[in-house]
């Protein structure tokens, strides 16, 4: 079994670091091929209306422009594919299609000319008349049409009314920015009619079915090419318009084309976290056990018409409230409003951040109602079923997880009333919440091949997989050099190519889950084989010799992961506890994230060195949604206040506390996959905004709903709040 | 970005020669604020002229002054031992901003010249007198969360963003400048920055082909105790909501002189002289820096979502001066 082998679960090197840090590792804006040539782009200055003239003379003078594309030359492209699992896209309208404005910053004209410099200088004379219409930007101004899939089971309405405790809240979260350090890139290149596409992505196959209906051609025919990424939270998912422009402008100038979005770009056109305002309802025990638990979400959505064609995206906050607790009654209910925005998307942990904001943070007002510890009463209801489904979980330690965390935190220690611990000028607080993330597993193969060389055998692991640089290259050597018993430096990874064996989108902390048990099958066909040729059961003959027996230079198998058989017994799910320390200078709108300890249980571990980085990320990440990220939109002018990283803060090295994260050891999933790892990418981020709110209030007895905690929103709580 | 002709300054009379011949000509020193404001499309200079070889990258010292030359590094600037014990707020303020990578590039003339961080100003589509004249404030009815509470006008309500510019503004800062046409100024800090009025396109009382040479800190005995404190969003690497340069000349607990100004909060360095008033011959305590915060902020106006920056900056004004009171010496 997998927990015995001796190299899972160890920390490893990543075996793509040289390359990467030698800058040898091409990402897709690195890729220069003869002729290239490079875009740029021209963003609506308008949030709704029409483009009613796009004036290029001037552009075209300029030197080195190649091609000007807007809606009146762009061309035909078909029809693109959009939730039938082939492939996604931000607008099933393809872009330049017409001369309809949706938001600002949509691309209305694409420049492309022979250097990038040009190319934007260009777009910068490209003179667009627009016709203007009302436009809504802010979430509390629109109008909410409900969606009628509601989750619910007993009978909310009753236990609300009859409970001894109740607990009625409004939390919210703000628009908030994947911001990878690699922003979203595309070479576009046509070789003898045939496609082929470098890009930043999180999913090539998707790519690859997006532009084949584009264009009209087999899937055969279009070659995407990712074989490294650098970030993307969720944001490399959808084909983005860029891509499809580059793909048109390449084919109309027989030439090579470039798309590398500027950051301000990224932060407009880029589908966001979406926006959502969540009334929590509580209804609970004197003890502290729930009874019921009312969820009712608004998150902004794109356009009037994808409500009216019912494909609306939806903050899907309620996908963890309906599962993690215990509570006889349930009830989510769901509004999107449409906005005059680029369309959101999935962002690291979607509805997991958000819906655990929510709902974490009413039950530390539920503790404080109900004079109970916040842990306690976490523990209090503990499911180890899915809630809703009622089933149970193959592998859970979330009470392990809240035990660990506690211990190393030294929460036994916590004095319950708020301003009750003082260093100098801050108030300390501490807060803690669940993190949860399900577990994720989707169909995916993965070749093994070994190659007889001098001194012994080679082997190479290909799938097209994306490690978006969470590690998928370092786990898969691991997973393989460990199944073959050789060492790492005998093992190559190629990911990210569709024409290596099929890997689904890296997406929903499901690849290493996916990928890894494959190429582990792989591996057990390979030794099979081999092992034929062994000359007795017990005789120790190393690969080489024994492919030198077969008569053979190479082998190759491949390994599959299945997907989910519908009705499965069981429910995988991965859990975490969060326990956090913060300082608050009430006066100066201060708070600062001291110290953060978080215990997960995310089934077998494949490399402790990535696991702990993507830990470590997530929790970060939720210092920067707790107190910093947000996106807001001029009133007037639909404006994206914050266009670039100066203005959209991320946290710095100075707003790092010391992180302290730990898994459980051997606690593989082993219904889940060969292996019984869950994914780790997402998990790290959630629970910890709502465990920062919560120390605030144990720090100073203020309670802020409003993310991010800036100190304009502290000030105010304080202003509103009695004073000491 | 625009095509546009780099030169290379020969000479200081040379390189404002240069500019103030060709109106669309800029000087470009460490470069970090006016290239990216051209990248933008905000700014677009058909000339820029180098100053970076000039030589003015010294900065000399006597029982009298500092002479600090314009193209000195911020970095340079504040690591000069000499600067930390006679002018410590400088030193302070110029390490409460930017990153320690901007600092080594960036030069403390471009740094009292650097441009508002106003939104509406570094979007080209955007309504801004300041970045086109006439063409109305975006902000006036926009997102005013980090707009001036002090200094605004109907023209226009950017905060002036630069630290060292704050800690310049209480320490009689002399600026040296050399003109296109062959004069020279000599411009007390004072009166250097403009507030915006109806003309908030110019920053400063600097004429076009106007070069700064040098800055000059006299000796000052109060700028040995002086103190640079900033609050911002994130903890380090961002500009200020509210930051304040405060100097007490302290005898026997109680102040015999004091200075402050405020950075964060105003169209330009805010020096706060009735506060400091206030607080001569006032026991150095809390109570005392309370009344002298309030004074300071006496005239700010609030807008829709800026208001906190008012109760803010009183906070820094007092904490400011509390924890320069509370220093040794």
């Amino acid at each position: 079994m997998s927990t015995t082998s001796p190299r899972i679960g160890r920390p490893a090197e990543r075996i793509e670091a040289r390359i990467k840090v030698t800058g040898q590792a091409r990402y897709a804006a690195d890729v220069v091929l003869p002729g290239l040539a490079h875009a740029a782009y021209v963003g609506s200055a308008i949030a709704c209306g029409r483009v009613l003239a796009v004036d290029t003379a001037r552009a075209e003078q300029a030197g080195g422009v190649l091609l000007i594309l807007t809606h009146d030359n762009r061309g035909p492209l078909g029809d693109l594919p959009n939730g039938d699992g082939t492939g996604l896209t931000p607008d099933p309208r393809p872009p330049l299609a017409d001369d309809r404005i949706d938001y600002r910053g949509q691309i209305v004209a694409m420049v492309v000319a022979e250097s990038p410099e040009q190319a934007a200088h260009a777009a910068s004379l490209v003179e667009v008349r627009y016709e203007p219409a009302p436009f809504v930007v802010d979430i509390d101004d629109g109008a909410g049409t409900r969606l009628s899939d509601v989750p619910r089971r007993g009978d909310c309405a009753a236990a609300l009314r009859a409970a001894p405790v109740t607990i009625d809240v409004l939390y919210s979260t703000p628009i908030q920015h994947p911001c990878p350090l690699e922003p979203h890139a595309t070479v576009a290149h046509w070789v003898d009619h045939d496609l082929v596409v470098y890009d930043s992505t999180q999913w090539v196959l998707g790519d690859q079915a997006v532009l084949a209906r584009a264009f009209g051609l087999s899937n055969e025919r279009v070659r995407v090419l990712a074989p490294f990424v650098g970030g993307s939270f969720g944001s490399k998912v959808f084909t983005a318009a860029h891509t499809l422009l580059a793909a048109v402008a390449a084919r109309r100038l027989e030439r090579p084309v470039k798309s590398v979005l500027r950051r301000s770009e990224v932060l407009t056109t880029v589908g966001p976290r979406a926006a959502t305002r969540q009334r929590i309802q509580l209804a609970a025990e004197r003890d502290g056990r729930l009874i019921a638990l009312r969820h009712h979400t608004r998150s902004h959505c794109a356009t009037e018409r994808d409500v009216a064609d019912r494909d609306p995206f939806y903050e899907p906050t309620s996908g963890i409230t309906r599962v993690l607790y215990a509570c006889p009654n349930y009830e989510a209910v769901h509004d999107v409003v449409p906005l005059h925005l680029a369309k959101p998307g999935w962002m690291r942990a979607p509805g997991e951040a958000t819906g655990l904001w929510a709902l974490e943070g009413a039950l530390d007002e539920l503790a404080c109602e109900s004079g109970l510890d916040p842990l306690a009463l976490r523990m209090r209801n503990h499911s180890s079923r899915d809630a809703h489904t009622g089933k149970p979980y193959a592998s859970e330690h979330l009470r392990e997880c809240y035990e660990r965390g506690a211990e190393r935190f030294g929460w036994s220690r916590r004095e319950p009333r708020p301003r009750s611990m003082r260093d100098g000028d801050a108030w300390i607080g501490w807060g803690m919440a669940t993190a949860a993330h399900p577990g994720n597993r989707d169909p995916a193969s993965v070749r093994v091949r070994l190659d007889r060389e001098r001194g012994g055998v080679h082997v190479t692991v290909a799938t097209a997989g994306i490690d978006l640089g969470t590690g998928l290259y370092t786990a898969l050597a691991v997973v393989v050099a460990d199944a073959l018993d050789l060492p790492g430096e005998r093992v190559t990874v190629e990911l990210g190519d569709t024409r290596l064996p099929p890997a689904p989108m890296t997406g929903g902390s499901n690849l290493t889950a996916s990928v890894a048990p494959a190429a582990l099958a792989a591996c057990t066909r390979l030794r099979r084989r081999l092992l034929a040729f062994r000359r007795a059961p017990d005789e120790s003959a190393d690969w080489a010799e024994l492919l030198d027996r077969a008569g053979l230079g190479d082998i190759e198998a491949i390994g599959t992961t299945d997907a989910r058989p519908p009705g499965e017994r069981h429910a995988h799910h991965s859990f975490g506890a969060q326990f956090v320390e913060v300082r608050v200078v009430p006066e100066l709108g201060r708070i600062r994230v001291t110290r953060v300890v978080g215990v997960f249980d995310v089934g077998q571990v494949v490399d402790a060195t990535t696991t702990r980085s993507q830990l470590l990320g997530g929790v970060l990440f939720g210092v920067g949604q707790a107190l910093l990220e947000q996106q807001v939109h001029d009133p007037v002018h639909a404006l994206p206040v914050h266009a670039d990283l100066a203005g959209y803060l991320l946290p710095c090295h100075a707003d790092v506390p010391d992180i302290d994260v730990e898994w459980l050891d051997a606690v593989p999933d082993v219904t889940f996959n060969a292996i019984g790892c869950r994914g780790a990418g997402e998990i790290g981020i959630t629970g910890v905004a709502p465990a920062i709110a919560s120390a605030v209030h144990h720090a100073i007895g203020v309670r802020l709903r409003d993310l991010p905690l800036t100190p304009d929103r502290l000030l105010a709580a304080l202003a509103e709040s009695p004073r000491e | 970005m625009r095509p546009f002709t780099y030169v290379e300054g020969i000479s200081v009379a040379d390189a404002a020669a240069a500019v103030h011949a060709a109106p669309a000509a800029m000087f470009l020193a460490g470069g970090t604020a006016i290239v990216d404001l051209m990248k933008l499309g905000v700014l677009a200079p058909a000339a820029l002229v180098d100053v970076q070889r000039l030589p003015l990258g010294d900065i000399e010292l006597d029982d009298r002054r500092a002479r600090i030359g314009a193209c000195v590094r911020n970095a340079q600037l504040a690591e000069h031992p000499e600067i930390r014990a006679r002018w410590p707020v400088v030193r302070e303020a110029l390490l409460s901003g930017m990153s320690a990578q901007l600092r080594n590039m960036s030069t403390v003339a471009g740094n009292i010249l650097q441009r508002t961080r106003c939104p509406y100003y570094r979007d080209p589509h955007s309504a801004c007198n300041k970045r086109v004249p006439g063409s109305g404030c975006a902000v006036q009815t926009g997102w005013d969360r980090d707009a001036a509470v002090l200094g605004g006008s109907p023209h226009c309500l950017a905060v002036f963003p630069s630290d060292l510019a704050t800690a310049l503004a209480i320490l009689d800062a002399i600026v040296y400048t050399r003109r296109g046409d062959g004069g020279a100024r000599r411009l007390p800090f004072d009166g250097f920055h403009r507030l915006p009025g109806d003309t908030p396109e110019r920053d400063t009382v600097l004429d076009h082909g106007e070069l700064v040479t040098h800055l000059e800190l006299p000796d000052l005995a109060i700028a040995r105790r002086s103190h640079y404190f900033k609050v911002r969003d994130r903890a380090s690497y961002d500009f200020a909501l509210a930051s304040a340069a405060v100097a007490l000349d302290l005898e026997r607990g109680h102040v015999r002189d004091a200075r402050i100004a405020l950075g964060g909060v105003a169209t330009r360095p805010w020096r706060c002289t009735a506060a400091e008033q206030s607080l001569r011959g006032k026991r150095a305590e809390l109570a005392s820096f309370r009344a002298a915060a309030d004074l300071a902020l006496a005239d700010a106006v609030a807008r829709t979502h800026n208001g906190f920056k008012i109760e803010l900056a009183r906070h820094v004004v007092v904490r400011a001066l509390s924890e320069l009171a509370a220093r040794p010496g």
